[in-house]
C-alpha cells in the first residue's frame, strides 16, 4: 500500500481517523496504541516480512536510548551508541549497499583481474529504511548527547519510528517533535480536517498531474537516450525531471503531513519553494529540509563543521554531500550528484567572499538576485540530469549538451520526438514554474483554503480532485524517493 | 460515538466539507469531463475516425430535432450507401430528415448499445444494414475484442443510464468491463480519453494564435450550424477503385478474393450467433416501440460474384427474408443486383456514384413506407428512374470537323465534335450547356454537379472532342475561354493528338486568379504560355477538354497562328480575321522593252501575310476615283506598328522578262506623315531573295500627296535580268497606314514619272 492506492484513502485513512479520533473515546493512550498498530499493518500491507527489521531497529533503539539515559558511564554510553549506529547503518549497509558494493567490486575486478565474479544477495530494498533508521539513530545519538531524554513509554517510541504517514519517506522527524506533538491526545478542528484534506488533494494532483504528466516526457528522453544532441531536449527533459523529482516528492510530504494533521498530528515541512533560490547554500535551506539538516546536526558538524578552518569545511562539506547523495541510492550517479553538490556549495562559498562579485551584487541589487538565481537554478537543474540518469552511455552525451558541446537545436526534432501528449505537458510546466514562483513569494494557499466556508473548500477541492482524476497520465508512476 | 474533545470540531462542518467536495467533484466527473471528451471524438483527429463517438450525441440531436427523422444504422456498408442529403430532398414528404449513422467496422453486436437511444429520437423509420458481413459468428474470432472494446468504452462515455436497456442479457462476460453501468464506471472508461481531450483542446486554443499549431477541426460538434447536415452526410472516405485501372481492379481481387470468400463475412449463418440474436433484439425493440424497419442490402462489387460459390450466401438469403417477414419490418435486398463498376468505392462498400443512385432508388421506397404501402408494390416504380444515367457510358458529340483556314479560329464549346464521359468517380460529373445571352454562341458548358470534386493524375474527368483539320502547316496557339468561381473550380485539361496517334501529355488550364475572380478570360494568362498544335497543311487532329475540376466554365475555344496574341489585352473578335492562305490573280506581267508597263497595286499575283506585330494587318482595298483605275491599298490598320525586324504583309507581282536588261520600279504611293509612309520593295530573282529596298513617301514639302517614289536622289530599285526570266517583285508593308495605288517597270534608266504622266 502507498500513497497512490486508491484504498489508502478509501480504507486505510478513514479507518485509522474514525479508530483514533472516536472509537479510542479521544483518549491518549487508545489513541497511539491504534496509531502503532494502523502504522505496522500499513508497513506489513507495503513491505511484508520487512518490518522485522522495523521492529530490530526499533528495539535496539529504544533499548539503547534507556541505557545510555540510565547510565553515566561513558563507556556504556558509548557502546549502546556504537550498538545503535551498527544496527542501522548495518541494515542499511546490508539491505541497501551490500549488492551495490558487491557489483562495484565485480566490476574493478572484471577490470584488473580475471577472478571469479562475487555473486549478489538480490536484497530487495526495505520500504522506508533510509528514513526510519535515520530516526531512530537520531533518537540515540541525541540521547548519547543527552541533548534529550527517551521516551516514556515503547509504545510511544515505537509509534514515533512505525508512524505510517511519514514512515515510508519521510520528513524525517526528530523525535521531540514527535514526542510533542502525542504528549497529549490527539485532537483536531475543523480547519484542521480541512488543511489535512486539503494537502492530501494538493499531494495527489501535485503527484498525478504534474509529477506523472512531466515524467512521461523525461522518461522518454532519458530512458531512449535518442537525440541527444539535441539541446532543446535535454534541457526540457531535465526541467521536466526538475520538476518531476520536487512534485513527486513534495507530493508525498504533503500527502503525509496532511494525513498526520487528520490524526492530530503536526509533521514539519520538508519543503521551501526550493527552485525559487539564489544560492546552493539556499536551496539546501529549501529542500528536502529534514534530510538537510539530519546531515548537517549528525554528521556535517561532528566532521569539523565551519568552525575547524577551512581544509576541514571542505572536507566536512564534502562527505557530507558524498554521503547525502549515496543515502539517495546504490548508486554511482547519486555519489556523483552529491559530488556536484558539494563542489557548488564550496563554490559558493567561497566565491561569494571575492571582492567584485560582492561588488557586484551590490551594484546590481535585484538584477543581480536574478542572475543569482538563474545561476543557481541552471546548477541545480544540471544536478538533476546526473541524479536522473544512471546509465553512463546517455549520461554523459546528455551533460555535453547540456552546457552545448557538440550540441544542435530542432525544435522539430523535439516535437516530433516527444509523447503523445506534449502541449498539456507543456501548459502542466509552464503553470508549475507560475505557481511555484508565485507560492514562493506569497506563501502556499493551502491554510487559505482551508479556512474557507465548507462548501466553497468543498467545491474547490473537487474540481481539483477532479481534474487529477482527468489530467493524470495512464500510467501512475510509484513516488521516487519510496525507492532511498 | 464521541469526536475528538475539541470544541472547534464541527460534525455537521465535516459532513458539508465531505458532501460538497464529493458533488462538485462528481458534477465536474461525471457532466464536464464525459461532455469534453465527447465532444473530442466526435470532432478532433484523438481516435482515427470521428463517427465512433458520433452515435448519442447524434440521437440526442434528432431527438431534439422538430422534423421526422429515418435514421439509417448499421457498418461501414450503409455509411458509405446513405446520402441522407440526397434522399431528404428526393422525399415527397417534405418534413422527413434522413440521417446516416452508420459507423465503420460496426456489427449488430456493438450496435445494440444505442437501441433505446433510437426508440428515444422516435424515428419514423430505421434503415438497418443486413448483408452477409452483418451474419457471421464472431465468437471465436478474438480480432474483434479490441474494436468491440473501443466501441463499447466509446459509447459509455456519452450514455446515459437510460440507455442501460434489455441489451445487457446480450452481453458477453468479457465485454461487461467496456461498458458504463453506474456513473463511476463511466468516469473510470472517460479518463481513457481524458487527457488526450485536454491535449486536443490546448492545441485547439493554441491554433487560434501560433501558427505553428496545426488544429484541424475533423467534424462538427453538436452545436455547430452544419451537424444535422453532417449526420445526413457524414464524411464519406476518399475514393479508391475508382482511381484504379481496370488491371489494378483485377489484381487486387485476384489476389484478395479466394481468401475473403472463405471467411466469415462471405460465409453467413442461419442463426443463433450473436449477431443474430442482436439482429432480433434490434428489430423486436424497434417494432415494439412501433418504429418501422427496413433491412437494406446493397450490392458489392461486381467481381466479387464470381468468387462465390452456388449457395454460399444462401443463408443470409434465407435471413434477410426469415427478418424482412416479421411485422413491422421491410427489406429491400439489393445484394445479387449487377450495378456498374464505377459506383463501388472498393470491394463491398459503395462509392459516390452508388450513393446517388441509390439514393433515387431508395427515396420512393422511403416515401411509400412513409405513405403506408409496402415494398413490393413500391419497389416496381424503381422503373421510373433513368438508369441509363448511371449505368452507360453514353455522350454525344455532333461529329463535325472545324476547319482551321483563318488566323483566328473561334469554336464554340458547346459544339464538340464528340465526348466521353469520366472514369471511376468522374463518372458522375458531366458537362452541361447552359444558356446565355452574355456569352458567345448560345451559352457555354458547365461542368456539373459542382461539388467541390477534382479529377487529377490518373482520374479522367468528362472529355469533350473537337475535330480540326488544319489548312496550312503552321504552329497553331490554343485559347479557352473559361471561368470558375474559386480555386477549386477552375481548371481542365487540355491536350491533342493527331489522327491515329496518342494524346501529348495533358495541359492545366485555369481560370480564377487574384486578378480575375470569377470573370470570363481567355486562358492561359499569368505569365504561362498557351498549347501549341503543330500541324502540317491537311493534317486531321482532336483537340480534347478534359473536365479538371467540377465548376469550371468553358464558353469558346479560340485556335491561332498568331503567336503574340494576347487576349488580355484586346478581345481577339475585334481582330481582323483573314484567311490563312493569302490569294491573288495569279497573274503574270510581263515588261516592256523601250517602254514600261504599269501595274495596279491590287492586282498582285499573290500575297503573304504579315508576321509577328504585323500578323493582323493587311492591304485593304480603297475606292478613291482620284487614284489610278479608281481603287488604291492601304496598309491597315493605323496603329503606327513598324515592320522593321519582321515582314508585313507582302504583295507579290511575277514579271516575266522577254528581253534583257536592267528594269527599273516606280511605285506611287503616299502617307500622311513620317510614320506612316515607307515600303519595302525587293526582287526574289533565282529562287533568291533580294535586298530590301526601302522606299519613304512623305516628305517636308509633299506630304499627303500621292507621289512617284523615290523621288529624291535615291536610284529606282532594279534588276539585271537576261531574256526569258521571270522574277517576282515583292511590296511589303513597312509602315502601316501607307497607302499604294500602281508601279511602273521600265529599262529606261532617266525615267521619270512626272514627265510621263
Amino acid at each position: 500500500m502507498d500513497f497512490v492506492d486508491l484504498d489508502y484513502y478509501l480504507y486505510f485513512l478513514p479507518a485509522v481517523f474514525i479508530l483514533a479520533m472516536w472509537v479510542s473515546l479521544g483518549k491518549r493512550k487508545p489513541q497511539i496504541i491504534i496509531l502503532l498498530l494502523m502504522s505496522y499493518l500499513f508497513f506489513w500491507f507495503a513491505s511484508g516480512w520487512y518490518i522485522l527489521l522495523l521492529l530490530i531497529s526499533t528495539c535496539v533503539d529504544w533499548n539503547a536510548g534507556s541505557k545510555m539515559h540510565a547510565s553515566e558511564d561513558d563507556v556504556i554510553r558509548k557502546r549502546w551508541l556504537k550498538a545503535s549506529l551498527i544496527t542501522n547503518l548495518g541494515l542499511l549497509g546490508v539491505f541497501k549497499y551490500l549488492d551495490f558494493f558487491i557489483e562495484s567490486l565485480n566490476l574493478v575486478s572484471l577490470k584488473f583481474t580475471d577472478s571469479a565474479e562475487i555473486d549478489t544477495f538480490g536484497l530487495l530494498l526495505p520500504v522506508g529504511i533510509s528514513f526510519y533508521t535515520f530516526q531512530t539513530m537520531s533518537y540515540s545519538i541525541d540521547i548519547y548527547r543527552k541533548k534529550q531524554k527517551p521516551y516514556d513509554s515503547f509504545v510511544d517510541f515505537a509509534c514515533y519510528a512505525a508512524f505510517f504517514p511519514q514512515l515510508v519517506a519521510g520528513p524525517i522527524v526528530r523525535a521531540d517533535h514527535f514526542r510533542k506533538e502525542i504528549e497529549n491526545s490527539l485532537r483536531i478542528d475543523s480547519v484542521q480536517f480541512r488543511l489535512g484534506l486539503t494537502l492530501i488533494i494538493y499531494g495527489i494532483a501535485k503527484k498525478l498531474i504534474i509529477a506523472d504528466n512531466v515524467a512521461v516526457h523525461a522518461n522518454s528522453v532519458f530512458i531512449e537516450g535518442e537525440h541527444l544532441a539535441n539541446i532543446g531536449l535535454v534541457w526540457w527533459a531535465t526541467l521536466c525531471f526538475g520538476i518531476q523529482i520536487y512534485c513527486d516528492f513534495s507530493a508525498y510530504t504533503d500527502i503525509a503531513i496532511g494525513s498526520a494533521y487528520l490524526l492530530g498530528v503536526r509533521l514539519p515541512e520538508n519543503f521551501q519553494t526550493p527552485y525559487a533560490a539564489t544560492s546552493p547554500q539556499d536551496f539546501w535551506r529549501r529542500w528536502h529540509i529534514s534530510l538537510s539538516t539530519w546531515l548537517r546536526d549528525y554528521l556535517y558538524i561532528p566532521l569539523g563543521g565551519s568552525r575547524n578552518g577551512t581544509k576541514r569545511m571542505i572536507f566536512a562539506l564534502m562527505m557530507t554531500m558524498l554521503l547525502g547523495g549515496l543515502w539517495h541510492g546504490a548508486s554511482w550517479n547519486f555519489v556523483l550528484w552529491g559530488l556536484v553538490h558539494g563542489l557548488l556549495l564550496i563554490i559558493h562559498r567561497f566565491g561569494k567572499n571575492i571582492g567584485f562579485v560582492n561588488k557586484f551584487f551590490n551594484v546590481t541589487g535585484k538584477f543581480g538576485v536574478l542572475i543569482s538565481w538563474f545561476v543557481t537554478q541552471i546548477c541545480v537543474f544540471f544536478t538533476w540530469l546526473i541524479f536522473r540518469v544512471e546509465e553512463t552511455s546517455i549520461l554523459i552525451p546528455s551533460m555535453k549538451t547540456f552546457f552545448g558541446i557538440g550540441a544542435h537545436f530542432d525544435l522539430r526534432e523535439m516535437y516530433d520526438f516527444l509523447p503523445e501528449i506534449k502541449l498539456l505537458t507543456a501548459v502542466i510546466v509552464v503553470a508549475f514554474i507560475l505557481l511555484h514562483g508565485i507560492s514562493g513569494k506569497v506563501g502556499g494557499g493551502k491554510m487559505w483554503l482551508s479556512r474557507r466556508h465548507p462548501i466553497i473548500w468543498g467545491i474547490i477541492c473537487g474540481v481539483m480532485l477532479s481534474l487529477t482524476f482527468y489530467l493524470r497520465p495512464a500510467e501512475t508512476v510509484d513516488f521516487i524517493y519510496f525507492r532511498f | 460515538m464521541a469526536v475528538a474533545n475539541h470544541a472547534d470540531f464541527s460534525f455537521s462542518g465535516l459532513i458539508v466539507s465531505v458532501l460538497s467536495l464529493f458533488l462538485s467533484a462528481m458534477f465536474v466527473l461525471s457532466s464536464v469531463g464525459p461532455a469534453i471528451v465527447t465532444d473530442s471524438l466526435i470532432s478532433t483527429a484523438m481516435v482515427s475516425n470521428t463517427r465512433y463517438g458520433v452515435t448519442f450525441p447524434a440521437l440526442n440531436s434528432i431527438e431534439n430535432h422538430d422534423e421526422d427523422s429515418v435514421i439509417a444504422i448499421g457498418s461501414s456498408i450503409i455509411q458509405a450507401a446513405v446520402d441522407g442529403k440526397c434522399i431528404s430532398d428526393s422525399l415527397e414528404n417534405n418534413d422527413v430528415n434522413v440521417y446516416n449513422l452508420g459507423i465503420s467496422g460496426a456489427n449488430p453486436y456493438t450496435e445494440i448499445l444505442q437501441i433505446p437511444a433510437l426508440i428515444r429520437a422516435d424515428p419514423e423509420l430505421v434503415l438497418l444494414d443486413l448483408g452477409p458481413n452483418g451474419l457471421w459468428d464472431f465468437k471465436s474470432d478474438s480480432n474483434l475484442d479490441e474494436y468491440i472494446q473501443f466501441r463499447f468504452t466509446i459509447n459509455s462515455i456519452a450514455m446515459q443510464h437510460e440507455d442501460i436497456g434489455n441489451w445487457t442479457d446480450l452481453i458477453r462476460e468479457e465485454d461487461m468491463s467496456w461498458i458504463a453501468f453506474n456513473e463511476v464506471e463511466r468516469i473510470k472508461l472517460t479518463q481513457s480519453y481524458s487527457q488526450k481531450s485536454f491535449e486536443q483542446g490546448i492545441q485547439s486554443k493554441l491554433s487560434e494564435y501560433l501558427d505553428s499549431i496545426n488544429y484541424e477541426q475533423k467534424a462538427p460538434l453538436p452545436e455547430d450550424k452544419n451537424w444535422i447536415e453532417y449526420l445526413m452526410q457524414p464524411s464519406w472516405s476518399a475514393p479508391n477503385f475508382e482511381l484504379k485501372t481496370q488491371e489494378e481492379i483485377v489484381k487486387y481481387f485476384e489476389e484478395n478474393m479466394p481468401r475473403k470468400a472463405t471467411q466469415g463475412v462471405y460465409n453467413p449463418k442461419l442463426n443463433d450467433t450473436l449477431n443474430h440474436k442482436s439482429y432480433e433484439y434490434i428489430i423486436s425493440e424497434l417494432t415494439n416501440a412501433g418504429i418501422e424497419v427496413l433491412l437494406v442490402a446493397t450490392p458489392h462489387y461486381p467481381m466479387v460474384y464470381s468468387y462465390l460459390e452456388d449457395g454460399q450466401l444462401d443463408n443470409f438469403n434465407d435471413t434477410f427474408e426469415r427478418y424482412s417477414s416479421y411485422d413491422g419490418v421491410k427489406g429491400v435486398n439489393m445484394f445479387w443486383e449487377k450495378w456498374h463498376d464505377s459506383m463501388f468505392k472498393d470491394r463491398n462498400h459503395l462509392g459516390i456514384n452508388g450513393r446517388e443512385y441509390l439514393c433515387q432508388r431508395l427515396g420512393p421506397i422511403i416515401d411509400g413506407i412513409l405513405d403506408g404501402k409496402n415494398v413490393s408494390e413500391i419497389d416496381s416504380n424503381v422503373g421510373t428512374i433513368n438508369l441509363s444515367n448511371y449505368l452507360e457510358d453514353s455522350c454525344n458529340g455532333n461529329d463535325f470537323t472545324t476547319i482551321v483556314d483563318e488566323q483566328y479560329k473561334f469554336i464554340q464549346a458547346e459544339s464538340y465534335s464528340n465526348c466521353a464521359r469520366g472514369e471511376g468517380v468522374a463518372f458522375q460529373d458531366r458537362w452541361e450547356f447552359e444558356s446565355s445571352s452574355d456569352n458567345e454562341g448560345s451559352g457555354f458548358l458547365h461542368a456539373l454537379p459542382e461539388d467541390s470534386s477534382q479529377y487529377k493524375g490518373k482520374i479522367a474527368g468528362s472529355r469533350l472532342d473537337y475535330q480540326l483539320e488544319f489548312t496550312t502547316e503552321e504552329s497553331y496557339y490554343v485559347w479557352i475561354n473559361m471561368k470558375g468561381n474559386s480555386y477549386g473550380n477552375d481548371s481542365i485539361g487540355i491536350s491533342w493528338k493527331l489522327q491515329g496517334q496518342e494524346y501529348l501529355p495533358i495541359e492545366k488550364y485555369d481560370s480564377f486568379g487574384w486578378s480575375s475572380k470569377g470573370q470570363w478570360e481567355w486562358e492561359p494568362e499569368f505569365n504561362r504560355e498557351p498549347m501549341i498544335i503543330n500541324a502540317s497543311a491537311n493534317d486531321v487532329a482532336t483537340l480534347s477538354i478534359w473536365m479538371r475540376e467540377d465548376g469550371v466554365m468553358i464558353d469558346e475555344i479560340l485556335i491561332t497562328t498568331d503567336s503574340n496574341l494576347k487576349p488580355k489585352t484586346i478581345d481577339p473578335h475585334q481582330l481582323i480575321n483573314q484567311p490563312l492562305n493569302c490569294e491573288g490573280s495569279d497573274s503574270i506581267w510581263q515588261a516592256q522593252f523601250d517602254g514600261e508597263v504599269t501595274i495596279e497595286a491590287e492586282e498582285y499575283s499573290r500575297c503573304s501575310f504579315g508576321e509577328g506585330e504585323s500578323i493582323a494587318h493587311q492591304w485593304i482595298i480603297v475606292e478613291d476615283l482620284n487614284s489610278s483605275q479608281g481603287v488604291y491599298l492601304a496598309a491597315m490598320p493605323d496603329e503606327r506598328v513598324h515592320m522593321k525586324e519582321e515582314r508585313g504583309p507582302g504583295l507579290h507581282y511575277d514579271i516575266y522578262f522577254p528581253s534583257s536588261g536592267t528594269y527599273y520600279v516606280w511605285i506611287s504611293m503616299r502617307g500622311n506623315s513620317y510614320g506612316n509612309d515607307t515600303i519595302g520593295l525587293n526582287w526574289n530573282f533565282n529562287e533568291t531573295d533580294g535586298n530590301m529596298s526601302v522606299i519613304a513617301s512623305f516628305a517636308w514639302n509633299s506630304y499627303g500627296q500621292w507621289e512617284w517614289e523615290p523621288q529624291t536622289s535615291q536610284v529606282p530599285l532594279n534588276i539585271s535580268v537576261s531574256g526569258g526570266d521571270l522574277a517576282t517583285l515583292s511590296v511589303w508593308m513597312r509602315e502601316d497606314g501607307v497607302e499604294f495605288d500602281c508601279l511602273i517597270i521600265t529599262n529606261d534608266v532617266s525615267f521619270n514619272p512626272y514627265q510621263e504622266d
